[in-house]
């Protein structure tokens, strides 16, 4: 075949020196342009003289610490809300309940994390991201529960109605136990007692996608995929400093 | 969080003396590339596959040779250029017409009978070179324990005949995208199954433009349509209930896979379609769903549309990119219909 001619040839290159702009061919730094004489430091990749760099390290450390993580826990719950959001729209429009939505609540909610974050990840950022996409799995699979239970009501309450149908069921004498059932269940639960039971449910609903995972492993991996996610995009790798480094003595010849 | 870090010793240059930090790719004084070795032996690797015409190893040596070259530098650019002009030969190449071989001139010589002795020669070459690649994939390590470790998780729930059966389809889904990739010389992992989600490639290099992340994109879908065809074939001429099973699973996830969102195979397809073609690719699900019924065109439909709201569109039309997606659409949509009995696979 023959060479493509379209743009520079590239038979003719030399790989011997870059070949850039003249106002990128000496040592000058990537931020004010300004040429280095003694020493340069290397800012993700980019050569910064000394001056630049102090510049840069102060406008990263802007800003509280209690300021960063309200705004990443404010952003990463509105994730949580639209991604949950977003696996009832689906269940409701095709009919098919997604699991993988899950790993796409994970990516919401960390990339809402991290931009609350303004980008610089770090553990307690990477924990945050992954109880909001728990959260988020539980409340979807709190509904899968939460129906399974209501069919299991309705059937024990067809058949509690096929029982009160039979002659026996309407005998006399079924007022009376009525009434004696009736102060029991009037009686208002203490504010203890729901606290309890309101407790209760919140570790019952959060245990959820771990019973849930017991019957069915692929649920439990979807999760944890979320969480990975989640987590993969808080990393706290986003800055990185090295140096300095000589500038040559004497310029090449 | 700031990471003032040591690290690796830098370097010197061994033309200026200037300390070169261990990511830079040239000296920041003098300009001198660090790997300037490898790019020589690289351009004449890339200068001999042009020669014997393989086109895809050309292409693999001066993508390696992008990553050793200063994104800002001139050098970059045009080897940049160069890639996208051989890629697109590659493509050229393909859909333009082509000299029959002196075997083909002979066999049409011979009537009827040469043709179709042809015609069987083209389809044994495609048929041994894609079962070479299908077999080779299986030497890899990881991709071959993760398949079995899918297949074990997949048994306990489906049964094994069922189990192996969906995780060849998705390995044969796999494998078209490494074929494309390897056509075009972008260098990736081998398949790495995830049970419950399917299986994953990473790149290690960018597909240059939308054009070849459609072809590597839509790749996938289009083997994986293959598998499922055979299959299905294979259910009307046995009549045994999980080849039919296999086969609509398999139309099924090949068909998820060109939802337009984010890194599924349908939205690298889409990101090579203009506005229209967008429109088109609606009309053409729309077309599907009222004629199948089938719920997940829904989904397809509502994030292809979303794509004309709020992604950006390609600039230049990619007719072929749009051809394979619809078709793709159309033919997946008509196999989830395929009615299977319902016994236990």
């Amino acid at each position: 075949m023959t060479q493509p001619s379209a743009g520079a040839p590239v038979g003719s290159l030399q790989f011997e020196r870059a070949e850039r702009d003249a106002a990128a061919s000496s040592l000058t730094c990537g931020g004010c342009g300004q040429p280095v004489t003694t020493s340069y430091y290397e800012v993700n990749g980019k050569v910064t003289c000394q001056r630049c760099r102090n510049r840069i390290m102060a406008g990263w450390n802007r800003g509280s610490s209690g300021g960063r993580f309200a705004k990443a826990l404010g952003l990463g719950l509105g994730a949580a809300v639209l991604g949950a959001g977003i696996y009832f729209g689906i269940a409701a429009l095709t009919g098919y309940e997604f699991g993988l939505v899950a790993i796409v609540v994970g990516v919401l909610v960390g990339g809402a994390v991290r931009t609350g974050s303004n980008g610089r990840g770090g553990r307690r950022y990477q924990l945050l991201a992954m109880f909001l996409t728990y959260t988020a799995v539980v409340v979807t699979d709190s509904t899968l529960i939460a129906r399974e239970l209501k069919k299991q009501w309705r059937a024990r309450g067809d058949s509690a109605q096929a029982a009160a149908g039979s002659p026996a069921a309407v005998a006399p004498g079924l007022d009376a136990a009525v009434a004696a059932e009736a102060p029991r269940t009037s009686h208002l639960p203490r504010p203890l007692a729901v606290a309890v039971a309101l407790g209760l449910i919140v570790v019952l609903a959060y245990a959820a996608p771990i019973m849930i995972g017991i019957t069915s492993p692929i649920h439990l991996l979807i999760a944890g995929f979320a969480l990975y996610e989640a987590w993969k995009l808080n990393r706290g790798v986003a800055f990185q400093v090295t140096g300095p480094y000589q500038a040559a003595a004497r310029p090449a010849a | 969080m700031v990471a003032d870090v040591q690290g690796r010793a830098p370097r010197g240059c061994p033309h200026c003396g200037t300390q070169i930090a261990p990511v830079l790719l040239a000296c920041p004084s003098c300009q001198s590339l660090v790997h300037s070795d490898d790019l020589n032996r690289l351009a004449a690797e890339a200068a001999r596959a042009i020669q014997v015409s393989d086109v895809s190893a050309a292409l693999a040596a001066w993508r390696q040779a992008l990553d050793l070259l200063p994104p800002d530098s001139t050098q970059h650019k045009v080897v940049s250029a160069h890639i996208l002009d051989l890629s697109r030969a590659l493509d050229s190449r393909r859909s333009g017409t082509k000299h029959p071989s002196p075997w083909a001139k002979g066999a049409t010589g011979l009537g009827a009978l040469g043709a179709l002795l042809f015609k069987l020669k083209f389809a044994l070459t495609f048929v041994l070179t894609k079962a070479k690649l299908l077999l080779f994939g299986l030497t890899k390590g990881g991709t071959l324990f993760s398949m079995l470790l899918s297949a074990g998780v997949y048994w306990t729930i489906w049964g094994w005949k069922f189990a192996f059966g969906i995780v060849l389809s998705i390995y044969i889904h796999e494998m078209g995208h490494v074929q494309a990739l390897q056509r075009y010389g972008i260098k990736a992992t081998a398949p790495m199954f995830i049970p419950g989600i399917g299986a994953v490639i990473r790149l290690k290099q960018y597909p240059t433009d939308a054009r070849e992340d459609a072809r590597v994109g839509l790749a996938g879908p289009l083997w994986g349509l293959g598998a499922a065809l055979a299959v299905y074939a294979i259910y009307r001429v046995t009549n045994v209930a999980v080849w039919g099973a296999i086969a609509h699973f398999g139309a099924w996830v090949n068909l998820f896979n060109l939802v337009p969102v984010w890194q599924l195979d349908g939205a690298r397809g889409f990101r090579a379609l203009t506005r229209r073609q967008r429109w088109i690719a609606v009309a053409v699900i729309a077309v599907m769903w009222f004629a199948t019924s089938e719920g997940l065109l829904v989904l397809l439909g509502v994030a292809a549309a979303a794509t004309l709201g709020f992604g950006r569109a390609a600039d230049e039309p990619d007719d072929t990119a749009l051809l394979q997606y619809a078709f793709l659409v159309g033919i997946l949509s008509l196999m989830t219909r395929i009615a299977v009995p319902a016994t236990r696979p």
